[in-house]
């Protein structure tokens, strides 16, 4: 992996020499892309505002000129997975599409201390630790989980406040296909393996209850690289891609609305030098936005452009920030022991299908569970074995002789989750009077948990324990029970979802049915930010489909 | 060296009190043994009453009313060995937790019962 970056940087590195010999006209040098080369193009499609080539591969910003006024259809701010996706599905559209991403191609530490913030509350990862500000964003470092987003967890459940989405599950369920695709995690299989797996070990005998088995799939493991890194996976296509120009090493500083503040006028772009100070700044002025540069950046951005709109672009309700959430991953929440012995090896690790597809099972409420408890959801994986103490032996041995089951050979093992968090309008994203190497404002975390979101998942739990008691297959021990216990033990996702919630109501939301910021006619927002309720499912999948759609959005509005 | 027919019945009468205590004590010294008490009838229900008296000191201290007498008026239904009592419970969702071990409320009882005279 080491060596294919490596690649790549001289690659970009002979390119962006391209590209200044183009921009200041001492030539054309031979092609570096063999399959589609640097081109200058002739003002076409919107001369109006065209002052420099239009560029095709990649570039570095930093080679433009001060003052530079690129021009594309589309603007679309951020190269994580939501960039990406929507990138390459507009390819071929017709649209001219400028995907401005702050990093290269690597790791940069000046490039990812712009993202330094402050916190308060609940214990969380620092803000320049859980996210990657370099082509691929999150991908970078996700571990590659996939499961698609529950139909309930697009529903307004009623002992769920601000829950619901202005849509249901099947509105998506269209781009799941090329969303699995893009995250390469192989045919489209999750909860109809319970059939396809009888030949690895039986499925956990659990008697009819509130808890069932259900999968995840995994992003493919392919040579060294587990799992697909979109920047890596797809910088390839994107230099490829017709009518896309990727532009690195371009942060976007302020989003400007035009004076009656109803669409975006153009966009301020500011360089970093390499001692970590601003560079060049230059402008875009699309037709379009699209905003995909996370759950935090996303908020951040529209609250500092605040020059028009005060309180910032759609922040008329004080929404954008609020409703910030992840998927807690407390460690060892529960051990699982089974009288019988072990357990089948698609539960504590991945199982590879002869079609190459990688399972893993995991354990979640079933709906009607969480609609009469009340719950909210949660996916408990099976960790390692676990030894027990002597009140556990003691508590397996008489639980299983009363139940007359012998427990001789019984194993045991730690269990661990992802959690949804219940929404909260207090966990919150705020900006503070600090500033970046590029005089943004700086953010400000304000982190929290309810004491219910734990006791949620113990009922979950709880019910497990009991169909494992009525089958007579085994029984569960509830680790943590106080809040400072959980919270001792936390670890998070990094999952940063609802900071410009989806609501058909600009009141109770950012952007509506469509993703757009309500109010600005051509502002859109994609990624898990615009989520209103989470699910315990890992977002990148969802976020990819949820992206297409908006893809086919804006194939359709931009004609 | 000569055995006096005194020290042969002597040493006899050693061995058959040696005996005779252990077959006294025997289920003391290889097995558990516990002293009678009223609430037989429950308790000779568990299988091996050590570990159910492990588990019962923890319940003890977390069921409500673990007295001997109140936990003996709510176990002794009739027409329900243990095991289908416990079975029972957990399919009708009457489960507890003991430290964490999530136990069906028929166990807990017992072990608290037993936890009383281990």
């Amino acid at each position: 992996m080491t060596g294919h970056f490596r690649a790549v940087a001289a690659h970009a590195q002979a390119a962006n020499k391209l590209r200044s010999s183009v921009i200041s006209g001492t030539g054309f040098p031979p092609a570096i892309f063999p399959t589609r080369q640097a081109t200058i193009r002739r003002p076409r499609i919107f001369p109006a505002y065209l002052r420099t080539p239009v560029l095709t591969a990649i570039i570095d910003a930093r080679t433009l000129p001060a003052g530079t006024v690129l021009t594309p259809d589309l603007a679309i701010i951020g190269g994580g997975p939501a960039g990406i996706s929507l990138a390459l599905a507009l390819e071929g559209s017709g649209l001219k599409v400028l995907l401005l991403e702050s990093g290269g191609t690597q790791f940069n530490a000046k490039d990812q201390a712009l993202y330094a913030g402050s916190q308060s509350g609940v214990a969380y990862t620092a803000l320049d630790g859980g996210r990657l500000r370099f082509l691929g964003g999150g991908t970078n470092h996700w571990g590659g989980w996939c499961r698609p987003l529950d139909p309930i967890d697009f529903e307004t459940r009623d002992w769920v406040p601000y829950s619901g989405w202005p849509f249901g599950r099947q509105e998506i369920e269209p781009y799941f296909a090329r969303a699995q695709s893009l995250v390469e995690a192989g045919a489209w299989i999750y909860d109809g393996a319970d059939g396809m797996v009888t030949d690895n070990g039986p499925m956990l005998p659990l008697d009819k209850g509130g808890v069932y088995t259900t999968w995840f799939q995994f992003s493919r493991t392919r040579g060294d690289i587990l799992p697909t890194h979109f920047g890596l996976r797809y910088q390839d296509d994107l230099k490829r891609a017709t009518g896309v120009m990727p532009l690195f090493h371009a942060n976007v500083t302020a989003i400007r609305l035009a004076k009656d503040g109803g669409h975006v006028d153009h966009l301020d772009i500011a360089t970093l030098t390499d001692s970590g100070a601003a560079g060049t700044r230059f402008t875009v002025k699309p037709r379009y936005v699209v905003l995909a540069c996370g759950g935090m950046e996303n908020a951040r951005l529209l609250l500092a452009s605040n020059d028009v709109m005060k309180p910032g672009i759609g922040n008329q309700n004080d929404m954008v920030g609020r409703f910030f959430a992840d998927n807690p991953i407390p460690r060892d929440t529960a051990t699982l022991v089974l009288f019988a012995g072990s357990i089948a090896g698609f539960y504590n690790n991945t199982l590879t299908l002869p079609n190459g597809v990688l399972l893993r099972a995991a354990l979640a409420p079933t709906p009607e569970f969480a609609r009469k408890g009340g719950l909210m959801g949660s996916l408990t994986t099976v960790e390692s074995p676990a030894a027990l103490d002597p009140l556990g032996v003691a508590a397996v041995v008489a639980t299983a002789q009363a139940l007359g089951v012998d427990a001789s050979n019984a194993k045991a093992y730690s269990l661990g989750c992802g959690i949804e968090l219940a929404p909260d309008p207090d966990r919150r994203l705020t900006l503070t009077d600090a500033r970046d190497a590029l005089g943004m404002p700086r953010l400000k975390l304000t982190m929290t948990v309810a004491d219910s979101d734990f006791t949620h998942y113990r009922r979950t739990m709880s019910e497990l324990g009991r169909q494992l008691l009525a089958s007579r297959t085994g029984m569960i021990r509830l680790t943590y029970d106080k809040r400072e216990e959980w919270l001792a033990n936390m670890d998070w996702g990094n999952h940063h979802l609802g900071t410009t919630r989806m609501s058909a109501d600009p009141k109770s939301g950012v952007v509506d049915a469509q993703s757009q910021v309500h109010g600005v006619a051509n502002l859109y927002v994609a990624g898990s930010s615009v989520f209103p309720t989470y699910g315990a499912s890992n977002p990148t999948l969802n976020l990819v489909a949820l992206t297409l759609r908006l893809g086919d959005h804006l194939k359709k509005v931009m004609a | 060296m000569t055995v006096s027919r005194r020290g042969v019945a002597m040493g006899a009468a050693a061995l058959a009190l040696l005996g005779g205590g252990f077959a006294f004590n025997y289920r003391r010294i290889i097995g558990p043994w516990y002293p009678p008490t009223p609430y037989d009838d429950l308790l000779s229900q568990i299988v091996d009453r050590r570990p159910a008296a492990t588990l019962g000191q923890t319940a003890v201290r977390t069921l409500p009313h673990s007295d001997a007498a109140t936990l003996a008026v709510r176990l002794r239904r009739p027409g329900f060995a243990l095991a289908e009592r416990a079975r029972g419970d957990a399919a009708a969702g009457r489960v507890t937790e003991v430290s964490g071990w999530v136990v069906p409320e028929s166990v807990a009882q017992y072990a608290a019962l037993a936890a009383q005279f281990a």
